[in-house]
């Protein structure tokens, strides 16, 4: 072997040297650069408008990580990545799973490609994560999140590890941690306000506060006691008089669905501990809208490659491969997961108004067999489809668009469990019946706030005791005892003072769950809570 | 190369949960369930871990819901399979059994030892037999590329490079932009390893199970011999440096068996327990030399034997043995209701033995049978009482550290075996 350096060869095979493949910017194959640009401009066409993809070509082991990670190359260091990392590396190496594609909401958007799929898969991939950054760009609810939002990431990362670095690492994990379990008690409407600046307190200065009186034209004095009787002068006073005491003491009117921002604006925490709560707030209210609008942007972008791959065709692709590879996306016949879910609602709209099946005429025709066979040859389905793509998250498109025909259509039905009983018989799954009515109720809660319970602040000072309380809209689902009561413990902890939730159970008797920072939470009755 | 940032918080995660793993682990060590399980594979067994979670607020269970399919009304789609799930049950407070963690069962030895008290296996003192090894201990100027010693090599050469004041010399190399500081080695830079012959003394083990194989035996009491003695062979096999296993098994004449039918092979014949010492006897002049070999002799059976006579000799050739046999062990599963069992003939002679300690005997499950008169095994449904008496089965059988002289450390601590 010669020692010299003249061969560069050396220095072309570095990646491969390294044993690291997770190097971004390896090039795209070959045998794409002719068909990439082909779905871009049949994407452009069919009406796509995207933020620039920006391909990325990975090996396992690579999108594993970024997977780990939400998709992003960079997150605050946490044991929970870790634990998806090796769910995601275990199930690949069992053959449980593999991830087709990756695509998050930036700009430009990035889109990842695993090197180990096939020629099928990658091209309607990237169909799929055109449709999703489509989706992330035109859809309302994620007007207001930060599309520069890697730099976001990864500056938290630094500010992260510089607390870790001056407070030590279990501190900030706790902290961490406590801070993921109050992390769905935001309100997304928040995105849409202002941020507000709060304003140093001053309390020495009292302000005086008088009740708005309309006033008098000149020479017309004698009217003074028509046009603001004294009676409602005086209720006046006696509401702001209220409404002071009320300030003074801090009883708060409304109820408050931002918990983890009423927590970070009124906890007593030391600034830094401050500063990772809003940081991770910022996170929480940044992956909200994909909480919210999960199956509509699946089936959105589903609908997307089905068309340019089933309608439109590649070159070089073969329609066995694409349907393999969305059999496996889609599931079963009765699959009833987010992607399929989507598309099959996407692919009714876009059939109802293709054939006009909407509008007044329609809905007031009596005879079944017109209805049936109703075709006004309008063609607007894809326009309609696109409009509901930018208008609607999962919840408000079953209030609107999951009909009666489409329910009957995908065979849905209600299920009821029966309990078991004391002599063995164990507890059954039935199906109850096929009322349309109640189906989209339970469709509904299902979807409404991603699935969770609503939780709202109704009182920070409970009882003149600083019970942070908190309350349930029971709608006949109960909390999860485990789950509830680990929980308030960290709000407990992050409050720096008790909490209570007030909930029903079952049989809609009124439950308390009261916690203290350094106690087990307590289940308690109603009279309990009053003596506490 | 480029380091993972992954990397950090999987092992945050693996750190997380291997202390999840020590409090699951000591717990399934003190009920003595581990001793139940044994590895699959090879060096690694799985302890299942309830999952972690991150907690919030979420749902209990549901009583009702929307789903898709086929199905008349009232029809029965699903059953719900949980053990003790009743309609007072907590909804949701069952830990899952989420993953299954992969542990050396060296590390669980380690915890059983300090739990269990259980003492290393030393050889016979009279053994002087002596082997040689081969160990990498020395260093030389020439050798194959295979054996380069890099970092005495690569001192060398940072040495001679201070001497001829070439250190730090910048060379441009193809590839990069500027030049950069290198080092240059040369051929005479290199050193080798060499190995040297290390004499030490000979350790070789020898495990010998031996089973009554009467009908009695049944499905039950073969698992429960086969956890026993798997856990025994582990043991012991961590001490030495080559160890064989014999599998022996008698009705009314012994014979030696292959591992599979040792745990399977079941007869309805008569029972005849001295066929086996005379079994071992004639092996260990013919085959398995007690210079040469530690011999561990362990014998399962339900204690009952054909004759009284047959426990006395089985008891006398057993004492011809004492010299060659390193310990023996004798468990009695599951039934000692019997008056002139083989354990009791054992144990009221036991003083007999020249060496203290030499046989050990330990029934499991069967000591309150007298009382008992249920034919079955005592343990339907109650696991807990079977996992305790497991467990101290097996620290009687090995012996308690308490027995153990302190030489014995000394003499590991010089790495004289292994």
């Amino acid at each position: 072997m010669k020692n010299d350096f003249t061969s560069t060869s050396i220095f072309d095979a570095s990646p491969l040297l390294f044993g690291d493949c997770t190097i971004p910017g390896v090039p795209v194959p070959k045998e794409y650069e002719e068909v990439i640009p082909l779905v871009y401009k049949a994407a452009k066409d069919f009406g796509l408008d995207y933020y620039e993809p920006d391909i990325q070509w990975m090996a396992f082991d690579g999108i594993s990580e970024i997977a780990a990670y939400g998709g992003f190359p960079q997150r605050y260091p946490h044991w929970r990545f870790g634990m998806a990392f090796e769910e995601l590396s275990k199930g690949y190496e069992f053959g449980m799973h593999r991830i087709f594609e990756m695509v998050i909401n930036t700009e430009p958007c990035v889109i990842y490609f695993l090197n180990s799929n096939t020629y099928t898969d990658n091209v309607t991939v990237l169909g799929h994560a055109l449709g999703h950054s489509h989706f992330f760009k035109n859809n309302v609810f994620f007007k207001n999140t930060n599309t520069k939002m890697m730099n976001e990431f990864g500056n938290n990362r630094t500010r992260i590890n510089k607390y870790i670095s001056r407070w030590g690492e279990d501190r900030i994990e706790s902290l961490i941690d406590d801070c993921h379990s109050i992390e769905t008690l935001i309100d997304p409407t928040k995105a849409w306000h202002r941020k507000e600046r709060k304003e140093p307190v001053i309390s020495d200065v009292r302000e005086y506060r008088f009740p708005r009186r309309i006033s008098v034209p000149d020479g017309h004095e004698y009217m003074e006691n028509w046009i603001n009787p004294p009676e409602w002068l005086e209720d006046e006073h006696q509401k702001i008089k209220e409404q002071e005491i009320a300030d003074y003491i801090g009883i708060v009117d409304m109820s408050e669905k931002d918990i983890m921002g009423y927590l970070r604006d009124n906890a007593p925490l030391k600034l830094w501990e401050q500063d990772i709560l809003s940081l991770l707030y910022d996170e929480a209210m940044y992956f909200q809208p994909q909480r919210q609008t999960k199956m509509i942007n699946e089936g959105f972008a589903s609908y997307t490659d089905f068309n340019l791959m089933a309608r439109l065709g590649m070159p070089k692709c073969s329609i066995w491969a694409y349907a393999d590879h969305k059999s496996k996306v889609l599931g079963g016949p009765y699959s009833e997961n987010p992607y399929k879910m989507g598309f099959e609602i996407l692919l009714d709209i876009e059939d109802r108004w293709n054939k006009g099946k909407f509008g007044r005429e329609y809905e007031s025709c009596k005879n079944l067999r017109d209805k049936e066979t109703w075709d006004k040859q309008l063609g607007l389905g894809r326009e309609k489809v696109f409009e509901v793509c930018e208008n609607y998250n999962d919840v408000t498109l079953i209030a609107e668009y999951f009909t009666p025909e489409l329910c009957k259509k995908l065979e849905y039905f209600n299920w009821k469990k029966t309990p078991s009983n004391e002599h063995g018989v164990s507890a059954e799954y039935k199906i109850a019946d096929r009322d349309f009515k109640k189906i989209k109720q339970n469709l509904i809660k299902r979807y409404l706030n991603g699935g969770l319970p609503f939780i709202s602040l109704v009182d920070p000072n409970g009882r003149g005791k600083g019970i942070l309380v908190l309350e349930h809209s029971w709608d006949g689902r109960t909390l999860n005892p485990k789950y509830s009561k680990e929980t308030m413990r960290s709000i407990a902890r992050i409050w720096k003072g008790p909490v209570a939730v007030l909930t029903k159970d079952k049989n809609e008797n009124d439950l308390i769950y009261y916690c203290t920072p350094d106690q087990d939470t307590k289940e308690l009755k109603r009279g309990e809570y009053q003596s506490l | 190369m480029t380091t993972k940032k992954i990397t950090g918080d999987h092992s945050r995660f693996r750190k997380i949960i291997s202390g999840k793993l020590n409090e699951r682990m000591s717990k399934f060590i003190k009920t003595g369930h581990i001793l139940k399980m044994r590895p699959n594979g090879k060096g690694k067994m799985s302890i299942p871990l309830p999952q972690i979670d991150q907690y919030n607020f979420r749902h209990g269970k549901m009583d009702e819901g929307a789903a898709r399919g086929p199905g008349k009304d009232g029809e029965t789609i699903d059953k719900e399979y949980e053990p003790g799930y009743g309609p007072g049950g907590k909804a949701g407070d069952q830990d899952k059994e989420g993953i299954l963690v992969d542990v050396e069962v060296e590390d669980v030895l380690q915890m059983m030892e300090q739990d269990l008290q259980l003492p290393r296996m030393k050889p016979k003192n009279s053994q002087t037999y002596e082997n040689t090894e081969i160990k990498y201990i020395d260093i030389s100027k020439t050798g194959p590329r295979s054996l380069i010693h890099r970092k005495r090599s690569i001192k060398q050469a940072i040495k001679r490079n201070i001497a001829q004041g070439t250190f730090g010399e910048k060379v441009l190399l193809p590839g990069f932009n500027s030049e950069i500081p290198i080092i240059k080695i040369n051929k005479e830079d290199f050193y080798y390893r060499q190995w040297e012959e290390v004499k030490v003394p000979r350790a070789n083990a020898l495990i010998v199970f031996g089973r009554d194989g009467s009908g009695s035996m049944d499905d039950f009491k073969c698992n429960l011999v086969s956890d026993l003695s798997w856990w025994i062979d582990t043991w012991i096999r961590r001490d030495y440096k080559k160890t064989e296993t014999l599998y022996l098994w008698h009705d009314t004449e012994a014979k030696e068996v292959s591992q599979h039918d040792f745990y399977h092979l079941r007869h309805g014949g008569g029972t005849k327990a001295s066929s086996i010492v005379n079994l071992l006897k004639k092996l260990i002049e013919i085959k398995y030399s007690p210079k040469m070999w530690n011999i561990y002799f362990f014998y399962f059976g339900d204690g009952d034997n054909w004759s009284q006579e047959d426990n006395k000799s089985f008891f006398d050739v057993l004492k011809e043995m004492e010299d060659n046999i390193n310990l023996f062990g004798m468990g009695q599963i599951l039934a000692d209701r019997y008056q002139g069992s083989l354990k009791s003939y054992v144990d009221s002679n036991i003083n007999y033995f020249k060496v203290k300690d030499f046989a050990r005997t330990v029934s499991i499950g069967g000591d309150k049978g007298d009382d008992d008169d249920d034919d079955g095994p005592f343990y339907e449904g109650d696991n807990s009482k079977l996992d305790e008496d497991m467990k101290k089965a097996i620290v009687k059988l090995l012996g308690n550290r308490s027995y153990e002289d302190t030489d014995t450390d000394l003499y590991y601590n010089n790495g004289a075996v292994l």
